[in-house]
């Protein structure tokens, strides 16, 4: 009777641990189904047992595809990515799962599908397991979205600024066409009278002045032009002085003076010109307007360019001498515009580089947020402190070797 | 009519547009000077001689505008023909009001700006003729003596020598050989030429 009992009291455990597992199945299962996210289950041959809708809408296999086995998880990896793989299954055999990371598959169609995918083994030391694959169409496709945007506001930017800039580039354009039209009719007069000498000087400076006239036209042309990045190796130097020349009747009009401290040995840096140059360009006239503003008596802006240590500058965020920290491998560019201005609000200096935020009371807050952009895609940093006499805004751009990424 | 010594006075901050002003006044004939600024201008030593300034309204430093406002309270009366890269209505209509001779905008016609130095540099001449004249006119009229003026402001106002005489309590004999003084020392031909030569002269004839 006792053993009976036993008996008794053994199976009937059995069935509740056999409902137990009956639920706790039923409770996975109801996981699996739910078609939240992608889950399949996998073994370590490269084949996969089972998968859930989600995860066959994500690779648009069929069911069948996987269960008879035709195609396994190996099948779905770029090539690239099987290095990816085994370092996941090695961190698999190690601890049992690997954190969730960013991968791709290949979908069924040929395209790749970016994911976010999460592992686990059943059992330690076992060969079969459960991956968590996450679909990260939308948020790419929002990434790419926020990147178009932003690549339009860049334009729009850019197009503004040539409005607020047509007055200055007027009269600069106005001087070379004029001095055109002076020299062409004096040469006419010179050959009336028979000064041949003479005329084909005034010849010569026409054909002067009609070149600086096409310069400008082309700096202008190029600001205004939609067009992705143009990389190519830059003389630092040269587009500090393109810039100048584009903002000097606006550096008159305000009676500031503008010097430039401009180091001879800087390397070239990799970046697109017409950027590079919206971002001084962004720089000096915000500096101009921050100094017209407060209605300083001394209006001055140094703009210098230096060879420095990328160590140097990750320490600091003001002028230090960054000779003693120079090394070829970790070379970087530093530009910096400093003004006599008011200098920065401390508490909100932190803001100043985020879009909409502007002190100006016709600005957009655009400028220094497209700055950064620009300069973050340039792999630099853009960053600003007060000096004491003003504010001095700086960014560095990485100096690489011969080829591009 | 441009005497043989006139010169047209260049400031401009932009060198290009500066040496085609003057190569455009040298293929005319004319004398040109140069200068980068208003500072520069106000502190050359310029001769005085027929001239006109052409004159870059936003330089640098002081602008065209303060440049011709200095000159102003100076007392130089130069004729200014100012030429500006900005289209700017209202700054040009403020030039013509305080005195400038033309507005130009760059690029002007260049025949344009030759148009306005000619008729520049013939007012300039034309108002140095009259300063001359009227230096002249106050000469002669100081060699008066005080009783003569007083003849003369009388005459002027179209009284007999009588009624002078009867003013002054002289002789008409007296008045006569003092209005004849008169018509002598103001080199003055008849009474029509005489009046003309009290009308110019103002306030500096006595009242009666």
């Amino acid at each position: 009777l006792k053993m009976l009992a036993s008996q008794a009291a053994i199976s009937l455990e059995n069935t509740r641990l056999y409902s137990d597992l009956q639920e706790r199945e039923a409770k996975i299962r109801r996981l699996v189904d739910a078609n939240i996210i992608g889950i399949f289950i996998w073994n370590l041959k490269g084949e996969i047992i089972e998968a859930n809708e989600a995860f066959l809408e994500i690779v648009g296999y069929e069911r069948e595809d996987f269960v008879s086995r035709q195609i396994g998880w190996l099948d779905l990896t770029p090539p690239e990515l099987r290095e990816l793989d085994e370092r996941a299954i090695a961190e698999l055999k190690a601890t049992g799962i690997v954190q969730p990371f960013q991968r791709e598959y290949f979908r069924v169609d040929g395209t790749r599908v970016p994911v976010l995918v999460g592992c686990a083994l059943f059992k330690l030391g076992g060969t079969e397991g459960v991956a968590f694959v996450l679909d990260l169409r939308e948020q790419k496709r929002g990434e790419e979205e926020l990147r178009k945007a932003q690549a339009d506001l860049a334009h729009v930017v850019r197009v503004m600024t040539l409005g607020e800039l047509s007055a200055s580039v007027a009269h600069e354009i106005s001087q070379p066409i004029g001095a055109v039209v002076n020299n062409a009719g004096a040469c006419l007069r010179w050959l009336a009278a028979q000064n041949l000498e003479e005329a084909k000087r005034s010849a010569s400076l026409v054909v002067e002045n009609g070149h600086r006239a096409g310069e400008i036209l082309r700096r202008i042309r190029a600001l205004s032009v939609k067009a992705p990045p143009q990389m190519d190796w830059l003389d630092v130097n040269a587009t500090i002085g393109e810039v100048i020349a584009m903002t000097s009747s606006e550096v008159q009009r305000n009676h500031v003076s503008l010097r430039t401290e401009l180091a001879s040995d800087l390397p070239p840096v990799y970046g697109d010109r017409i950027q590079l140059q919206q971002v001084l360009f962004n720089l000096i006239i915000n500096a101009i307007e921050a100094m017209s503003r407060a209605g300083e008596a001394s209006r001055e802006i140094k703009v210098n360019s230096q060879k420095v240590a990328e160590a140097a500058l990750a320490s600091s965020d003001s002028t230090l001498d960054y000779e003693a920290f120079d090394h070829v491998e970790s070379t970087r560019v530093l530009v910096a515009v400093q003004d006599s201005g008011p200098g920065l609000d401390p508490m909100r200096v932190e803001h100043i580089f985020d879009a909409f935020y502007t002190t100006k009371p016709q600005g957009l807050g655009m400028g220094l947020a497209i700055s950064r952009s620009i300069v973050e895609a340039h792999k630099g940093r853009i960053w600003a402190s007060n000096t004491g006499q003003g504010s001095v805004f700086q960014f560095a751009l990485p100096v690489r070797d011969g080829r591009s990424e | 009519m441009i005497a043989a010594n006139a010169t047209v006075f260049v400031v401009d901050d932009d060198a290009a547009m500066r040496d085609s002003i003057k190569n455009l006044i040298r293929s005319v004939g004319l004398r040109v000077e140069l200068f980068a600024s208003a500072q520069d201008f106000l502190r050359s030593e310029r001769p005085d001689i027929p001239g006109c300034l052409v004159l870059d309204v936003r330089m640098p430093g002081l602008s065209g505008l303060d440049l011709q406002k200095r000159l102003h309270e100076a007392g130089v009366a130069i004729p200014i023909i100012f030429i500006t890269g900005h289209g700017d209505i209202p700054m040009g209509v403020h030039a013509i009001k305080t005195g400038a001779l033309e507005f130009l905008t760059k690029p002007f016609r260049e025949q344009d700006l030759l148009d306005a130095i000619q008729q520049a540099l013939d007012r300039d001449y034309a108002a140095r003729e009259e300063r001359k004249a009227m230096k002249a006119l106050q000469q002669r009229f100081a060699s008066l003596t005080l009783r003569e003026r007083e003849v003369m402001t009388r005459v002027v106002r179209g009284l007999l020598n009588k009624q002078i005489g009867a003013e002054l309590g002289t002789s008409e004999i007296t008045v006569k050989t003092h209005r004849h003084q008169v018509m002598e020392k103001m080199g003055a031909n008849s009474l029509p030429e005489l009046v003309r030569m009290a009308d110019r002269l103002g306030n500096l004839l006595p009242k009666s």
